[in-house]
């Protein structure tokens, strides 16, 4: 069962610039999917990367139950999966061995681990190049594999950039199932995507960013 | 599934990079050799000295460029290391630097065919000196690099600094870069001063026979660095992650900020060939924002002054060149990750070999200053004249070549130009 992820006050500014967030507080509670919405460079991409410690906070703290997760980032990412935008596989090894790897290096690896990877890759409608080279594959093909090691470790928590972009249709829906499965089993997710069709129905909040967004937030 | 997965997220280094570790590692032994050929037990103790000064200098700016931002970052969180493998992964990224110090530093020790045997011991401890001094720079170097993040997000930011950022805006004083990066020019001299101070406390006592205080300045550096990086152990993935993401901002991968410097003008490269000049132009802007190199450079020859200065051998100022010239000239590699070049945008472009010729011309920039330097040297010092300024000023010229045509290979391939 996740915790609730919980931004308290939270400033980013890069540089001596404007802040791209100023003073956000919010909640994201176990079993609900929030979808963050907003302009280019609203600051969706800003906040993920503070909530997945790829960034650090000019001012406030974010904390995953009673952890602030910039201060314990080990602690904190065992609960987390995490699809950034852009290419972020090793190119070398097959998909199947970059969830295996995955796996094995969580401590999670089990007897059941092989069925549980194909059961996976097969839902993603990712097909039988899943046991070729990363470096192979088409933009929509990496991103069905970097869903799935998102997904693979069963992660309390969900952080996805652009999930849908790249996909073909009947994998977008795939993804969209396998999102509204984690929420309703308790997973706690938090989306950034223009794509808001396919995810804005089943969403439990939305967080605008931007010049329309309230200064904070919860 | 496979019987065993894979222990390192670092994908092997491609062959052109091991092939110019590999030549500049054979550059630096041959120097190594050269420079202790017939020497005694003495002279050969004062060169590892001065080699490790120059190694000090090497730690002192390279781990910043080397390890940060640190390019496997995402599978890093996929895998989520715990800390202290974290912490064993970056200081195994360091070993290769390591290796160009150290091995160069047990040729000069005992490379000795004529009497392989002969003052063994006093070769053994002024080796095992300049080993302990090396391994002390580098982990000091790395213990204050590697966890810099907060405090230089903090000046990035304008928390910290603001006596710098006033006497910036008052005075016009500071240096061209962003000013999270000043805490990282602080750390190289401080890194740099550390070592210096060991290697000249070191030098000392072993000119006053004194084994305990030739021995001791480098274990206790060594001891000194250890034991931040021991209490820091169980806490490196916040060290490692705040670091990391800092540089990652500053250089790359989040938004980046241009610097107060201002940029090089388009007409100042007049002598670049016209067919390159807009992507030299292109490089040049970008190179600047990752890397003072001017001042680096300016530094190095400094060091080369000194040395020249205190007579030091001939092959000594050989390999110390050697070593400013491929640095300088490996410096392109920058232009070659994923950030700064991103290969389809690149291909379509110009072609591999354009590209060979931009970042030739990009290294070229310092030709002059080298040469310069070195024209000042030969003018107050008559163990070298022009022909040896020449000599180097075609070494640097070859060098910038094969460093252009290695980053190219290596990123862009033999591929040719796509469409654009």
């Amino acid at each position: 069962m996740a915790s609730s992820l919980q931004l308290d006050d939270v400033t980013k500014r890069y540089g001596d610039g404007p802040a791209i967030l100023e003073g956000l507080s919010r909640t994201f509670a176990p079993g609900t999917l929030t979808v963050l919405v907003g302009p280019n460079g609203a600051g969706k991409t800003t906040l993920l990367r503070l909530l997945s410690v790829l960034s650090y906070p000019t001012t406030g703290t974010v904390r995953y139950g009673d952890l602030d997760v910039h201060a314990h980032p080990h602690r904190y990412l065992r609960h987390v999966g995490l699809v950034h935008a852009g290419r972020q596989l090793p190119e070398h090894l097959s998909a199947v061995e970059v969830l295996e790897w995955i796996l094995r290096s969580r401590g999670a690896w089990a007897d059941d681990a092989p069925d549980r990877i194909d059961a996976l890759l097969t839902r993603l409608r990712l097909d039988e190049r899943r046991t070729n080279l990363v470096g192979t594959y088409s933009s929509g093909m990496t991103q069905k594999a970097q869903i799935a090691a998102a997904l693979v470790a069963h992660p309390d928590v969900l952080l996805m950039d652009e999930p849908l972009r790249s996909l073909d249709a009947e994998t977008a829906d795939a993804t969209v199932g396998l999102l509204k499965d984690f929420v309703e089993d308790g997973g706690l997710a938090v989306v950034a995507s223009h794509l808001t069709d396919a995810l804005t129905p089943m969403a439990d909040a939305t967080l605008p960013l931007g010049a329309e967004a309230p200064a904070a937030s919860s | 599934m496979s019987d065993t997965a894979p222990s390192s997220p670092l994908p092997p280094a491609a062959w052109p990079q091991r092939v110019a570790y590999g030549l500049l590692l054979l550059v630096l032994c041959g120097g190594a050799v050269a420079l202790a050929a017939g020497a005694d037990a003495a002279s050969r103790a004062a060169g590892l000295r001065l080699w490790a000064l120059a190694g000090a200098g090497l730690f002192a700016m390279a781990p910043p460029n080397v390890l940060l931002p640190d390019p496997n970052t995402r599978v890093l969180q996929l895998l989520n290391w715990p800390p202290t493998r974290l912490l064993r992964y970056q200081l195994g990224r360091l070993g290769p630097l390591i290796g160009l110090v150290a091995l160069p530093a047990l040729l000069i020790a005992f490379a000795d065919p004529a009497a392989p045997l002969r003052h063994l011991p006093a070769k053994a401890a002024a080796f095992g000196q300049a080993l302990l001094l090396t391994l002390g720079a580098a982990t000091d170097s790395f213990a204050h690099f590697a966890t810099l993040g907060p405090r230089s997000q903090a000046w990035q930011e304008g928390q910290s600094g603001r006596w710098y950022a006033r006497a910036v805006e008052e005075k016009g004083q500071g240096v061209s870069l962003p000013r999270g990066l000043v805490p990282a020019l602080f750390a190289t001299t401080r890194c740099f001063v550390a070592a210096l101070a060991a290697i000249l406390v070191s030098a000392a006592g072993a000119q006053a026979g004194s084994a305990v205080a030739a021995w001791a300045p480098g274990l206790v550096l060594l001891g000194w660095a250890g034991a931040r990086l021991w209490n820091r152990r169980r806490t490196y993935d916040r060290h490692f992650y705040h670091t990391t993401a800092f540089y990652a901002e500053v250089m790359g991968g989040g938004p980046t900020a241009a610097g107060a410097r201002t940029p090089l003008p388009y007409d100042a490269l007049y002598w670049v060939l016209p067919r390159w000049r807009p992507a030299v132009w292109a490089s040049l802007r970008q190179l600047d924002r990752r890397l003072p190199l001017g001042r680096l450079v300016a530094l190095a020859h400094a060091g080369v002054w000194v040395l020249c200065l205190r007579g030091a051998p001939p092959a000594l100022v050989a390999a110390v060149l050697t070593l400013v010239f491929v640095a300088q000239t490996a410096a392109c590699g920058l232009l070659t990750t994923a950030g700064a070049a991103p290969l389809d945008f690149q291909r379509t472009r110009q072609s591999t070999a354009d590209w060979i010729g931009t970042r030739t011309f990009v290294n070229l920039r310092w030709l002059a200053a080298h040469a310069g330097s070195l024209t000042l040297v030969a003018l107050f010092d008559d163990t070298y004249g022009a022909e040896w300024v020449l000599r180097w000023s075609l070494v640097h010229a070859a060098l910038s070549l094969g460093a252009a045509a290695v980053a190219t290979l290596t990123h862009e391939g033999w591929g040719r130009r796509s469409p654009a």
